[in-house]
């Protein structure tokens, strides 16, 4: 006898694995895309600025440089004080690259020592810059500032790139190094 | 009534595997399953209808899975496929053994219901919400202050300001002042520039930008204040360093 009741065409159902496998993949590729990324070293930059000391004549002191090196695994930040060519000071930074903040696009360091040399005004710098110094020639195992570096605008072909450091806030335009 | 290999009489209750010449008489109950499946070859027969015909011959300890097994181990492991199972629904004959028949890479049919399927995906997208909340989300990127500035000759000059957090209220009206100071400028050789105030007010950046076609140009200024502010962009200024002109 045969039975009218629960005979049907198959109804229509969904494999998920495929799409699982798919999912899968595009999960791992993500992962390592941002692993790669978040693990590339900071490029080297060489930065210039015209230094004023006066703000109603805009009288210039000669120029402030910031050269972002690596140096065996630190970052170093090199300040220089130029003028007419002659290097009157300068302001060593070593720091440990924390990582980068792929979303903000911001490299995070950890400074620990700084160097100056010459006769570089100290208030030439930035006030957490001084504390940090006279800090560390104080206490010189205590003394470490985690600050960052912002990359604003990047463009590979010109060679150039714009920097905002934090907390100091100060902005630059840099060359970047090959 | 053919199945791959084998030849099943119905009237007989006897499937014959023509291959290895093997023949099995079938219980009643037996025959009776397999005769729903091939009455109704190519469509799903519920697990309801061939349980009804199973207790149709007074046997109520026989079960569907096992009597199903059994026809598909006679059938052999080449024709085996042949009957489907469809999850939660039935069994199916299917006309003709398919080749490459795998559950893993079956075609995107009759694997699961409707139900399920959007229950796992409805799952999948809570655990995609989860995760996107569990990410940090970007910090503060864009300038505090944005604005479009209309020289005299008819240029538009972006300027971009970054301040703290604490910066923004009492810089906001000077930053105002700058705008002004170069909508009065009869030239501005720049297409955007860029302003902030060091954290302790002592340095202010000031950033040139201009865009052109094939290049681009930066300046970039560092200035010691004597008070803090950005009282000192003024016209006199801005024309000193080559701001505008």
């Amino acid at each position: 006898m045969s039975s009218v009741l629960g005979v049907s065409r198959p109804q229509p159902k969904f494999s998920l694995w495929p799409m699982f496998f798919t999912a899968f993949f595009l999960l791992w590729v993500c992962l390592g895309l941002n692993h790669f990324a978040a693990s590339r070293d900071i490029p080297e930059f060489r930065c210039n600025a015209e230094l004023l000391t006066s703000n109603l004549l805009g009288q210039s002191d000669g120029e402030l440089l910031l050269n972002i090196n690596h140096r065996n695994d630190s970052v170093v930040l090199e300040y220089l004080h130029r003028v007419e060519g002659n290097i009157l000071g300068s302001l060593s930074l070593t720091s440990d690259l924390l990582g980068l903040e792929i979303a903000s696009m911001t490299y995070k360091l950890l400074l620990k020592e700084g160097e100056i040399t010459g006769n570089t005004a100290l208030d030439m710098l930035p006030q957490n810059i001084q504390k940090l110094l006279i800090t560390h020639t104080s206490q010189p195992n205590q003394s470490r500032l985690p600050f960052d570096i912002q990359i604003l605008d990047m463009d590979k072909n010109a060679g150039y790139s714009v920097l905002r450091l934090k907390p100091g806030n100060n902005l630059w335009v840099c060359e970047i190094q090959h | 009534m053919q199945i791959g290999s084998c030849w099943f009489d119905a009237s007989q209750q006897e499937l014959r595997n023509q291959a290895s010449n093997q023949d099995w008489k079938m219980a009643p109950y037996e025959s009776e399953v397999l005769s729903q499946l091939v009455q109704h070859r190519g469509q799903v027969v519920s697990n309801q209808a061939l349980q009804i015909a199973i207790e149709q011959h007074g046997e109520t300890e026989a079960s569907l899975l096992a009597i199903i097994q059994k026809i598909r181990s006679f059938l052999g492991k080449e024709h085996d496929s042949l009957i489907e199972t469809v999850s939660d629904q039935g069994f199916l004959l299917h006309r003709k053994t398919s080749s490459n028949q795998q559950s893993l890479l079956d075609r995107p049919k009759r694997m699961i219901p409707y139900g399920r399927y959007f229950a796992i995906s409805a799952l999948t997208l809570a655990i995609v919400a989860l995760m996107y909340n569990a990410i940090g989300h970007a910090d503060f990127f864009q300038p505090h202050f944005q604005h479009e500035v209309v020289t005299q000759q008819g240029k538009r000059v972006v300027l971009h300001w970054y301040a703290t957090d604490e910066q923004e209220a009492q810089l906001q009206e000077q930053v105002n002042g700058v705008a002004k100071v170069l909508q009065s400028c009869r030239i501005v050789p720049w297409t955007s520039i860029l302003l902030a105030m060091s954290h302790d007010q002592h340095i202010a950046s000031v950033l040139l930008k201009s865009e052109m076609k094939e290049s681009e140009h930066y300046k970039n200024i560092k200035v010691m204040l004597d008070e803090p502010g950005l009282s000192f962009f003024n016209k006199e200024w801005a024309e000193e360093v080559g701001a505008c002109e």
